[in-house]
């Protein structure tokens, strides 16, 4: 297996080195270190790393500047800002950057890990129409906020059988417009009771778990369709309402000619599936 | 749920069916469903947007989509509902309903339909946008073929 390359950013010899010896194994290999922006920027177009590790507080530019810089110019990089200093308006300049992956130091190996797992799953294949990078930001966004201060791993499913086969319920949500198509929330039955009694704050039942998952998949689509409308204008993509499936054995035939994404979301009250069908043109 | 709705689609099933080969098409109970549809072993769900927004699901017995896959493959033996008598069964639903939104168009009504989603299994079942639906038996030379409809204005 190729190892993930990752690039350190930091200005501080301690936790260059700290990384050093963490990080690497059979999985990563730290690729390049930079001890300030400038040098930074200037590695990352050098060594094209598949993660960056940023610290904030450099001497030349901070993290997030120099994370600007390069988003500039490869809006596709992968950075994880590890920092020891973390709060909301710092959160908040990096999220508009567009980087959600910040780690407070000290952070375990263990986290790090699972940062930097996230921040590579989100890399999507050429074909994929990037304005539906969306549905999945939305899907994640939204089970991060419902389940935090838990951490939810998500990694794209690569292999693509011909059909989907249901873990016991899911919902069922159409897209139409300028591409059409659908999108599936699958997950347990267990799974779902889980998720809708972390909602409610109390246990919930059975009918309860199913509209939860109804309500989830309508917010995860409906938020990941309009933002996608606003960044590309002219497709007037829609949703349908929900449809809800639930038995002992069911499979889902994949829409023929349609581009397929799934994406898993592996949670600490079970795993989610989020299956993205789309039509490209 | 509005009564205008189940005319076009009506129409649109006894327009289709014939032109992809089922000659004998009758319409047969009419009934309101409540909270799920239960499988017969082949479910096509079809999404609705813009003025009226629902969806439908077509549900027949595998048997039943088998024998009407064949029909419209010109009566190609097929054993098994695997993914060619599975697209012909999807494209059937596609046309019936694209062919019921044009009715609905022709009514003022603008609707968009979403691709057909094919489910197969055993024991499941399909709750659609309200807990009360509208069921249409429709026989395409013999075979049931149920429609059930949760639709509603926007």
């Amino acid at each position: 297996m190729r190892k993930t390359r990752v690039l350190i950013v930091d200005d501080s010899p301690f936790s260059q080195a700290v990384l050093q010896k963490t990080l690497p194994d059979s999985a990563f290999e730290i690729c390049g270190l930079a001890s300030n922006g400038q040098e930074g920027i200037g590695k990352y177009f050098v060594l094209k790393p598949e993660v960056v590790i940023m610290d904030i507080t450099m001497p030349d530019m901070d993290g997030l500047e120099c994370s600007r810089q390069i988003l500039l110019r490869d809006p596709a990089a992968r950075i994880v800002i590890l920092s020891s200093m973390k709060d909301e308006a710092l959160t908040t300049r990096a999220r508009l950057l567009g980087i959600r992956w910040f780690l407070q130091k000290p952070a375990t190996r263990e986290d790090l890990v699972t940062m930097i797992k996230m921040a590579i799953s989100r890399i999507a294949p050429d074909w994929w129409p990037p304005y539906l990078e969306q549905l999945r930001l939305s899907f994640e966004e939204f089970l991060n906020k419902s389940l935090e201060p838990e951490i939810c791993t998500f990694s794209a499913v690569k292999s693509s059988p011909p059909s989907l086969d249901s873990h016991g319920i899911c919902a069922i949500i159409g897209i139409t417009g300028a591409h059409t198509g659908r999108v599936i929330l699958d997950t347990s039955h267990e799974t779902a009771t889980a998720f809708a009694a972390v909602l409610l704050g109390r246990p919930s039942t059975p009918e309860e778990a199913l509209g939860c998952l109804a309500e989830m998949a309508n917010i995860v689509c409906g938020r990941g369709i309009s933002r996608a409308n606003r960044i590309s204008k002219g497709l007037d993509l829609r949703i349908t309402p929900a449809s809800l499936l639930e038995g002992k054995k069911l499979m889902i035939s994949n829409l023929p000619n349609h581009y397929m994404l799934a994406v898993k979301a592996d949670t600490p009250i079970g795993t989610f599936l989020m299956s993205m069908e789309i039509t490209e043109e | 749920m509005d009564a205008r709705f189940i005319n076009p689609v009506i129409d649109a099933f006894r327009e289709i069916l014939p032109q992809l080969g089922l000659t004998d098409i009758q319409k047969g109970k009419l009934s309101v469903g409540t909270n799920a549809v239960e499988s017969l072993g082949v479910t096509v769900i079809i999404g609705l947007t813009k003025e009226i927004r629902g969806n439908v699901a077509y549900n027949m017995s595998e048997q039943t989509a088998i024998d009407i896959a064949s029909t419209m493959m010109g009566g190609m033996t097929i054993n098994q509902f695997d993914d060619l008598p599975q697209s012909a069964i999807s494209e059937l639903v596609n046309m019936v309903t694209a062919n019921a939104a044009i009715r609905f168009e022709q009514m003022g009504i603008k609707v968009d339909i979403s691709p057909p989603s094919l489910i197969v299994g055993t024991d499941f079942r399909t709750r659609l946008l309200h807990e009360k639906f509208l069921v249409i038996e429709m026989l395409a030379d013999g075979h049931l073929i149920q429609l059930n409809l949760g639709m509603e204005s926007v």
